[in-house]
C-alpha cells in the first residue's frame, strides 16, 4: 500500500517539479535574452488552461491514444529509478528491472508520440518524428556506451547498485570515476532534452512545434505533462547515473535543478544544427569520448 | 530368343521401314511401334531375369552369340543388368519421340530405329571392332537425323559432327591396329594385355576417342555446337539413346585401358568439370546449356572411372548417366524457349523437375548417386572433391538461370506433352525406387541433437510456423499460382528436420525444404528473378552443407574445414553479411504468405544447423564464435540501416529479417548459457513477430496490390486489426518493454557482458536503436499519415490472414509478460548441453543474472496499469472529440489539395542518409556483380577455346592426344 | 634388304605418311570438299595400317587353296573390308552434308560455318 502511495506521490511530485523547472527555464531563457519572461508558475497555468478545454476533433485511434502512450512511458521511466537512496519506499518499481530496461522503456513514450504524430496526418509532425528518430538513434549510441562503461565498471546493472557505489564522497561520483563516459552521456543529454544545438525536432522555424503539431487543448495538456514527467525522470536517471544519486530530498531537488539548468543554459547560447550535422556530431564526438572509458573498463 | 529380340527388333524395324514405300507412313509407324514395343517388353524381361531392378548388383550378364565362334568372327554381345536398364530408357525414349518425329520428319523413322540399334549394340558390345562398327553407325545416323531435321543450323551441326566423327574413326582404327598387332585379340578384355609402347599408344588413342565422343571438357566444343544446332527432338532422342550408349560404353572401356594409374581420368574430369561449367555460365541457348550439362556428366564419368571400382562404380555411373539422359530428354522434348513454345502452370513444373534432377536435388534419383559418389571422393580425394563440388555448383547456377528465364515466358496455353509428362513421372517413381540402393540409410532418431528439449523446440517452431502460413494461402492475387503444396512440403521437411539422425538425412530434408520453397517462390507473379537468386543461394548453402557433412563423414561432430563450411552454409541461409541479397530479392517476389514462411520459419533451419554443429563439438561452441558474433553484429547494424532506407514494405521486412537474425548469431557465437538462452529465445521471438509482420504485409498487398511505401499510408482506418497486430510486433521487435522483444536483448546483453565482448555489445545496441527508424517507417509508411485515394477501396485483410496474426500477437504478449514460462523450460535444457557461463536464476517472475535483474511480469503490470488508468481517466472525463477527415489539418489556413501531397513518405530518412554519406558506398550488389563479372570473364576465357570452327575441335583432340602422350611418357 | 622387309617398311611409311598428310589436310584446308578428301586419304592410311597389323613376314595371302602352307593373319583383312565400306559411307555422307552446308552458307569455306558459337 505504501508503495502505491509512494508511486502516486512520485508521479504528482515529478509532474509539479517538471512544470516548475519548465517555468524556471522560461524565465532564465528570457533573462539571458534580456526579457522579463513569464512567471515561474506559468506552466501550471498553461497546463490547467489546456486541460480545462476539451478538444473537439481528433484524427484517429492512434492520435487519441498517443498522449496516453506518452504519459505511460514517462511514468514508467520515472518509477524504474529509485529517488532517494536509502529510503526504500521511494524505490518504487526499480526492483523490476535494471538500467537496460530503463533505456528501452524510454522508447515507449517516444513511440507513442510518434504514432500520434503519424496518425495526425500532418506532414510537419512526421518530418519531426523522422528527425527525432534519426537523432535519437544517434545519441543513444553514446549514451549506451556510457551506460555500459559505467555498469561494467561498477559490475552491476541495477540503478540502485550504481547509486550505492557512488556514496563514498564526491569523488566516487561516476562523473569523476568515468569522466569520458560522463562527458559522452552529458552531450547525449542535450538532444535528449531537445536543447540547442540539437533542437531539430521542435524546430519552430521549420516545423512549428514538431510532433504535436495537430494536438490541442486536453490532448496537448497530456502531451505537456508527459514531457514534464519524462524530463524529470531523465534528470533523476542522470543524477543517479553520474552525480551520486540523492541521499535526501534536498539533494535530489538541487541536483536535478542544476542538471536541468545545464541544457537550458547551453540551449540559450547556441544556434541549431542541421539534422545531418547533428547526427554526425552525435555519432562521432560524444561516442568517441564514451569509448575512451569503455576501453578503459575493458582493459 | 528374348535376348536376340531385345537387340535386333529395332534393326528389323529399320529395315522394314526402309523398304516400305514412303507412301504409307501409317504402316511404317505401326511397324515401328510394334517392333519397339515388342523390343521393350523383351528388354524388360531380360532386366527382370538379370535382377537389375534390385539395383544392388548390376554386373550380372548373359552372352548373346550371333554366330559360330568367338568375336570378331561373330558378333557377341554381353547383356549386363545395368545395360538393360539403360536399354529400357532408350526404348522408352524412342517410343515417346516417335510421335513427334512422325509429325515433323516422317521419313526419318528408319534412322530412329537404326540409332536405337546402334545404341543397343554399343551398349552391349564386348569387342573393340564391333564397338567401332556401332560407333560409326551411330555417328552416321546422328548426322543423317540432324541433316533431316527442320532447323536452320542443321547443316552446320551435321558438318561438325561429321568432322569429329572422321577424326575419331582414324584414331580409333589406329588403336585397333596397334592393339591387334600387339595382342592378336580384339576383345575389350584384351586391352589389359597390351604392354610397353603399344600400351601407351592404345591408351592415348582410345582415351582421346572416348573423351571426344562423350564430350568431356576440353573436347566438348563440337558437342555444344551440335546440341545447339540440331532440332530439339533430335537432341532429345540423341541424349536418351546414343549419348547414353556412348557414355556407358566409355564407362565400360575406361577401366580396361592400359593407362597405369586411372587417377588421371579423375584429374581430367575434375579440371574439365570446373572449366566447362565456368564456360557454361555464359551459355544462353537451351541446346548449349544442355551441352554443358552433358559435358558435366561426362566429366563426372571420368572422375568416377578414376576414383571408384567394382559394383559401386557401376551403380554410380548407371544411375548418373541414365537419369541425366532422362532429364535432358524431357527438357529437349519440352522444346526450346527460343521457339515460342510457351508454357505456364503445370508446364513450368514439368520443366523444373528435370532441372532439379540434373542439379542433383533430393529426393530425385541423381541426388542419391551424387551423394554417395561425393562421399566417396571426400573420403579419399579431397582436391578432386572440392573441384567437383565447385563444378556442380556452377552447373546449378546456370541450370536455375535457364529455368527462371524459362518460367518468365509463361503464356496462355499450357500444352502437356505426353513424353515429358511420362519422363517426369518416371523420375518421381525412380526417386522412390532408387532408395533401395545401399547408399546410406535415412535415420530419424534425432541423434544429431541429443537434447530432446532442443529438438522439441525446433519441431514445434517449424510445425507452428508452417501451420500459421497455411490459412492464408488461398487469398491469392491475380496470376499468382497455388503455392500451398510447396509450402506444405517445405514445412513438412523442416518439421522433420530436427529428427535427422545423420548427415544424409539432414541434408536431404534441408534440400527438400529449400527447393520446395524455391518452387513455391516461382509461383509468384514476376518472381523469376527472386526465384533465381533464391535457387542460387540455396544451392550455394546446400553445397557448402554437403561439403561439410561429407568431409566429416556424415557426422556432425566436426571441427576445422567441415565446421567452417557448414557455418558458412548457415550464414548464407540466414542471408548474413552480404548474402542478404537473396532475401531482399526473394521475399518481395514470393507470393502470399510464403515470405512469412521463408523469413519466419525457414530461416530457422540455419539456426538449427548451427546448434547441431555446436552441440556436437567438444565444448558446445561454434568454430570462431567471436567471428560469428561479429558477423551477426555487423549484419544486425547494416541490415537495420538498409531497412530504414528501404522504399518497399516487403524489402524493408527482408532487410529487417536479416538484421534480426544477426542477434541470434551473436547469442550462438557466445557459447554461454546466457548467450544461447538469448539466441533460442530470439529464434522463437523472431519467428513470431516476423511471421506476424509478413502476414500483415500479405494482407496489405492483397487489399491494395502494392507494397511500395509511396503508394501506401493511412491504412489504419481501413485495416485496423492488421495495424494492431503489426503494432504489437513492431513494439516487440523494437525491444520496447513490456513485449517479448526486450527479453532477448536483455539476455543477450547480459551474456555479452558476462563474456566481456563489449565491442560486439555496442554494435548490437546501436543496431537495436537503428531498428526504431525502420519500425516507425514501417508503421507510418503503411498505416499512418494520409490515406491515398488509390487505396480508398481497401478493406480489412481477410480472416485467414488475420487469425494467425492474432494468435502470433497473443504469443508476443504472453512471451512478453511471462517470459519465465519459456525460460523455465529452456534454461534447464541448455544447462545440460555443456555450455560455459552461469545460467540466469529464475525466482518466480524474477530473472536474475550476476549483474542484472528483470521482472517482466511487474513491468508488464506497471505499463498496462498505467496505460489502463490513463485510458479510463480519459474516457470518463467526458472527453469526446469528433473524428474529422484526414485532410482537416492545420495547413497554413488552407485545405490541403490532396492526400498524396501532404503524405510525407518519399525518402523518409533523407537527413539520415545524408549523414551516412561519408561512408564509402559498398553495395553488396556491386560486390556480387563483381563476382558475376569475374566469373563471366573466366567463362569467356574458357569458351574462347570453342571458336565455332569445326577444325578447331579436331585440333583440340589432337593436342589433347599429344599432351597425353607427353604426360604418360613422362610418367613412365 | 629383302623384298619382304622392303615391302614391310614401305607399307609402314606409306600408311603413316597418308595418315599424317590426311590430318595435316584436315587441319589446314578450308574448303570442305578438300577436307573430305583429306579424310579419305587418312582413312586409306589407316586401312593400310590395319593390314599391316596382321602382316607376318614370308607368308602368302590368306586365300585358302592347296598350295598355301602359311599365310598372313586373315582377320585384319576382313576388318579392312568393313572399314572400307564404312569409310565410303562416311565419306559420301560427309560430301553430301558438306555440299549442302556450303550451299547454305554460300561458300565451301569451313571458316564461314561459325553460326553455332557461344
Amino acid at each position: 500500500m505504501g508503495n502505491i502511495v509512494s508511486i502516486v506521490l512520485t508521479i504528482l511530485g515529478a509532474l509539479s517539479w517538471g512544470l516548475l523547472l519548465g517555468g524556471i527555464s522560461r524565465t532564465v531563457t528570457a533573462r539571458i535574452h534580456g526579457r522579463m519572461g513569464p512567471r515561474v508558475t506559468q506552466n501550471f497555468i498553461d497546463m490547467w488552461k489546456l486541460f480545462k478545454k476539451t478538444s473537439s476533433i481528433h484524427h484517429g485511434g492512434m492520435f487519441w491514444m498517443a498522449p496516453m502512450f506518452r504519459i505511460t512511458g514517462a511514468i514508467c521511466v520515472l518509477l524504474m529509478v529509485p529517488l532517494v537512496i536509502g529510503n526504500s519506499i521511494t524505490y518504487n518499481m526499480s526492483f523490476a528491472g535494471d538500467i537496460f530496461l530503463v533505456i528501452y522503456i524510454m522508447f515507449f513514450g517516444c513511440l507513442g508520440m510518434a504514432l500520434g504524430a503519424g496518425n495526425s496526418g500532418h506532414p510537419y509532425a512526421v518530418i519531426a518524428v523522422s528527425r527525432g528518430l534519426a537523432q535519437m538513434s544517434s545519441y543513444e549510441l553514446s549514451f549506451s556506451i556510457a551506460v555500459v562503461a559505467i555498469a561494467v565498471g561498477l559490475k552491476t546493472f541495477r540503478i540502485e547498485g550504481i547509486v550505492e557505489a557512488q556514496q563514498a564522497g564526491i569523488l566516487s561520483w561516476n562523473i569523476f570515476r568515468f569522466p569520458f563516459a560522463s562527458a559522452g552521456a552529458l552531450i547525449a543529454f542535450l538532444p535528449m532534452q531537445m536543447a540547442y544545438p540539437f533542437g531539430i525536432v521542435l524546430a519552430p522555424q521549420e516545423i512549428p512545434i514538431g510532433p504535436p503539431t495537430e494536438y490541442s487543448s486536453r490532448f496537448l495538456s497530456f502531451m505537456f505533462s508527459g514531457r514534464a514527467l519524462f524530463g524529470t525522470a531523465k534528470l533523476i536517471l542522470f543524477v543517479s547515473l553520474l552525480f551520486g544519486g540523492a541521499s535526501n530530498w534536498i539533494s535530489l531537488l538541487v541536483k536535478t535543478f542544476l542538471l536541468y539548468m545545464y541544457p537550458v543554459v547551453v540551449s540559450s547560447v547556441f544556434p541549431r544544427f542541421r539534422t545531418e550535422q547533428s547526427i554526425r556530431f552525435l555519432w562521432f564526438v560524444p561516442t568517441s569520448l564514451a569509448l575512451v572509458d569503455l576501453i578503459r573498463v575493458m582493459l | 530368343m528374348v535376348k536376340a529380340l531385345a537387340i535386333f527388333l529395332p534393326l528389323l524395324g529399320a529395315f522394314i521401314n526402309a523398304w516400305l514405300p514412303g507412301k504409307s507412313p501409317k504402316a511404317s509407324r505401326v511397324v515401328s511401334y510394334l517392333m519397339l514395343t515388342a523390343g521393350l517388353i523383351a528388354v524388360i524381361m531380360l532386366s527382370i531375369q538379370l535382377g537389375a531392378w534390385n539395383l544392388r548388383d548390376l554386373s550380372d550378364s548373359v552372352i548373346l552369340s550371333t554366330g559360330v565362334g568367338s568375336p570378331p568372327l561373330s558378333i557377341n554381345l554381353e547383356i549386363t543388368a545395368g545395360g538393360t536398364l539403360a536399354a529400357i530408357v532408350m526404348y522408352a525414349a524412342t517410343i515417346f519421340s516417335l510421335h513427334r518425329f512422325a509429325l515433323t520428319t516422317p521419313k526419318s523413322q528408319p534412322l530412329i530405329l537404326a540409332l536405337l540399334t546402334a545404341s543397343l549394340g554399343l551398349l552391349f558390345a564386348t569387342d573393340i571392332f564391333n564397338s567401332f562398327v556401332f560407333l560409326e553407325i551411330g555417328s552416321i545416323v546422328t548426322i543423317g537425323l540432324t541433316a533431316a531435321c527442320k532447323c536452320g543450323s542443321r547443316w552446320e551441326a551435321a558438318i561438325k559432327a561429321a568432322l569429329v566423327s572422321g577424326l575419331v574413326t582414324i584414331l580409333y582404327l589406329l588403336a585397333v591396329a596397334v592393339l591387334y598387332r600387339s595382342t592378336g585379340m580384339l576383345t575389350l578384355a584384351a586391352l589389359g594385355n597390351v604392354s610397353g609402347a603399344s600400351a601407351v599408344i592404345v591408351a592415348i588413342l582410345l582415351l582421346t576417342v572416348i573423351v571426344t565422343e562423350i564430350k568431356a571438357f576440353p573436347l566438348t566444343g563440337w558437342g555444344l555446337d551440335f546440341y545447339q544446332g540440331t532440332s530439339s527432338i533430335v537432341a532429345g532422342l540423341y541424349s536418351a539413346t546414343w549419348s547414353l550408349a556412348v557414355l556407358l560404353w566409355a564407362a565400360k572401356v575406361l577401366p580396361l585401358l592400359p593407362i597405369g594409374n586411372p587417377i588421371i581420368y579423375a584429374w581430367i574430369g575434375a579440371a574439365g568439370l570446373v572449366f566447362s561449367q565456368l564456360a557454361g555460365l555464359r551459355a544462353s541457348s537451351s541446346g548449349r546449356i544442355m551441352g554443358y550439362s552433358t559435358s558435366a556428366y561426362a566429366s563426372l564419368l571420368l572422375v568416377a572411372a578414376g576414383t571408384t571400382t567394382g559394383a559401386f562404380y557401376t551403380q554410380t555411373v548407371i544411375v548418373l548417366m541414365i537419369f541425366s539422359s532422362i532429364a535432358k530428354f524431357s527438357l529437349f522434348m519440352l522444346g526450346n524457349p527460343e521457339k515460342k513454345d510457351q508454357w505456364s502452370g503445370f508446364g513450368t513444373l514439368l520443366f523444373l523437375v528435370p532441372i532439379l534432377l540434373l542439379a542433383g536435388i533430393p529426393p530425385l534419383p541423381i541426388f542419391w548417386a551424387k551423394f554417395a559418389f561425393l562421399a566417396h571422393l571426400a573420403s579419399g580425394f579431397p582436391v578432386i572433391f572440392y573441384a567437383v563440388l565447385a563444378g556442380l555448383l556452377l552447373e546449378a547456377v546456370y541450370l536455375f538461370r535457364f529455368w527462371s528465364a524459362r518460367s518468365e515466358k509463361t503464356g496462355e496455353k499450357s500444352a502437356k506433352r505426353p513424353s515429358a509428362v511420362a519422363a517426369v513421372l518416371l523420375m518421381l517413381l525412380a526417386s522412390v525406387w532408387i532408395t533401395r540402393m545401399s547408399w546410406g540409410a535415412l535415420d530419424f532418431s534425432g541423434s544429431i541433437i541429443e537434447s530432446a528439449g532442443l529438438r522439441n523446440i525446433f519441431h514445434g517452431l517449424f510445425a507452428i510456423g508452417t501451420l500459421l502460413c497455411l490459412p492464408g494461402v488461398f487469398n491469392r492475387i491475380g496470376r499468382e499460382k497455388s503455392y500451398w503444396f510447396w509450402l506444405l512440403i517445405s514445412g513438412a521437411a523442416l518439421t522433420i528436420l530436427p529428427a535427422a539422425g545423420n548427415g544424409l538425412t539432414f541434408y536431404l530434408l534441408w534440400e527438400i525444404s529449400a527447393f520446395a520453397a524455391v518452387i513455391g517462390v516461382s509461383k509468384g507473379t514476376a518472381a523469376s528473378k527472386g526465384t533465381f537468386w533464391y535457387a542460387v543461394f540455396a544451392s550455394l548453402s546446400g553445397y557448402l552443407l554437403l561439403g561439410g557433412i561429407l568431409l566429416s563423414k556424415g557426422s556432425f561432430a566436426m571441427a576445422g574445414v567441415p565446421a567452417v563450411l557448414i557455418t558458412i552454409a548457415a550464414l548464407v541461409k540466414m542471408g548474413q553479411f552480404g548474402t542478404h541479397l537473396w532475401n531482399v530479392r526473394t521475399y518481395p517476389a514470393a507470393p502470399g504468405t510464403l515470405p512469412a514462411f521463408l523469413s519466419g520459419t525457414s530461416s530457422k533451419a540455419a539456426v538449427l544447423l548451427l546448434v547441431a554443429v555446436a552441440v556436437n563439438s567438444s565444448s558446445a561452441s561454434l568454430p570462431w564464435g567471436r567471428v560469428i558474433a561479429w558477423i551477426g553484429a555487423l549484419t544486425a547494424l547494416g541490415g537495420a540501416i538498409l531497412a530504414a532506407l528501404a522504399p518497399d514494405y516487403k524489402k524493408m521486412l527482408a532487410h529487417a529479417s536479416v538484421s534480426q537474425l544477426g542477434y541470434i548469431l551473436m547469442g550462438l557465437g557466445l557459447a554461454s548459457i546466457l548467450g544461447w538462452t538469448a539466441a533460442i529465445y530470439h529464434t522463437i521471438h523472431h519467428l513470431i513477430f516476423k511471421m506476424a509482420l509478413f502476414l500483415g504485409a500479405a494482407g496489405v498487398l492483397y487489399r491494395t496490390g502494392t507494397t511500395e511505401f509511396n503508394n501506401l499510408g493511412g491504412l489504419v482506418k481501413k485495416m485496423p486489426w492488421t495495424f494492431a497486430f503489426t503494432l504489437i510486433s513492431v513494439i516487440s521487435f523494437a525491444s520496447i518493454p513490456p513485449l517479448a522483444g526486450f527479453g532477448s536483448k536483455w539476455l543477450l546483453y547480459n551474456g555479452l557482458i558476462e563474456q566481456g565482448w563489449l565491442p560486439v555489445l555496442i554494435v548490437g545496441m546501436f543496431a537495436s536503436v537503428v531498428a526504431f527508424l525502420y519500425s516507425f517507417r514501417l508503421l507510418h509508411g503503411v498505416f499512418l499519415g494520409q490515406l491515398s485515394p488509390k487505396n480508398a477501396h481497401a478493406k480489412e485483410a481477410p480472416l485467414p490472414l488475420l487469425i494467425p496474426q492474432a494468435l502470433l500477437a497473443m504469443a508476443i504478449m504472453v512471451l512478453g509478460f511471462k517470459p519465465t514460462i519459456l525460460l523455465n523450460f529452456l534454461v534447464p535444457v541448455l544447462e545440460k548441453i555443456g555450455l560455459s557461463g552461469l545460467a540466469p536464476v529464475i525466482q518466480g517472475d524474477m530473472v536474475l543474472t550476476t549483474m542484472g535483474t528483470w521482472n517482466a511480469w511487474m513491468v508488464g503490470l506497471m505499463v498496462m496499469g498505467l496505460f489502463g488508468f490513463a485510458f479510463v481517466f480519459y474516457w470518463i472525463s467526458g472527453h469526446k472529440p469528433k473524428y474529422v477527415g484526414q485532410l482537416d489539418i492545420g495547413f497554413a489556413g488552407e485545405m490541403p489539395p490532396s492526400a498524396d501531397e501532404v503524405h510525407y513518405s518519399n525518402n523518409f530518412f533523407r537527413p539520415y542518409q545524408r549523414a551516412l554519406s561519408f561512408l564509402p558506398k559498398i553495395h553488396a550488389q556491386k560486390i556480387f556483380s563483381g563476382v558475376n563479372k569475374t566469373f563471366n570473364m573466366l567463362g569467356d576465357g574458357v569458351r574462347a577455346l570453342f571458336t565455332g570452327d569445326g577444325r578447331t575441335y579436331l585440333a583440340h583432340s589432337l593436342i589433347f592426344l599429344l599432351l597425353l602422350f607427353v604426360f604418360l611418357n613422362g610418367g613412365m | 634388304m629383302t623384298a619382304q622387309s622392303l615391302f614391310y617398311w614401305s607399307l609402314v611409311v606409306t600408311a603413316a605418311g597418308l595418315v599424317l598428310i590426311g590430318l595435316w589436310g584436315v587441319l589446314t584446308r578450308k574448303n570442305i570438299l578438300r577436307i573430305a578428301l583429306a579424310f579419305t586419304l587418312a582413312d586409306t592410311g589407316v586401312n593400310l595400317i590395319l593390314v599391316w597389323s596382321g602382316f607376318l613376314p614370308n607368308r602368302s595371302a590368306p586365300i585358302v587353296d592347296a598350295s598355301v602352307t602359311s599365310m598372313v593373319d586373315p582377320l585384319p583383312q576382313a576388318l579392312v573390308l568393313t572399314s572400307i565400306v564404312i569409310g565410303v559411307a562416311v565419306a559420301a555422307l560427309f560430301v553430301v552434308v558438306g555440299v549442302l552446308a556450303s550451299r547454305k552458307s554460300g561458300s565451301a569455306d569451313v571458316r564461314r560455318m561459325k553460326e553455332l558459337r557461344w
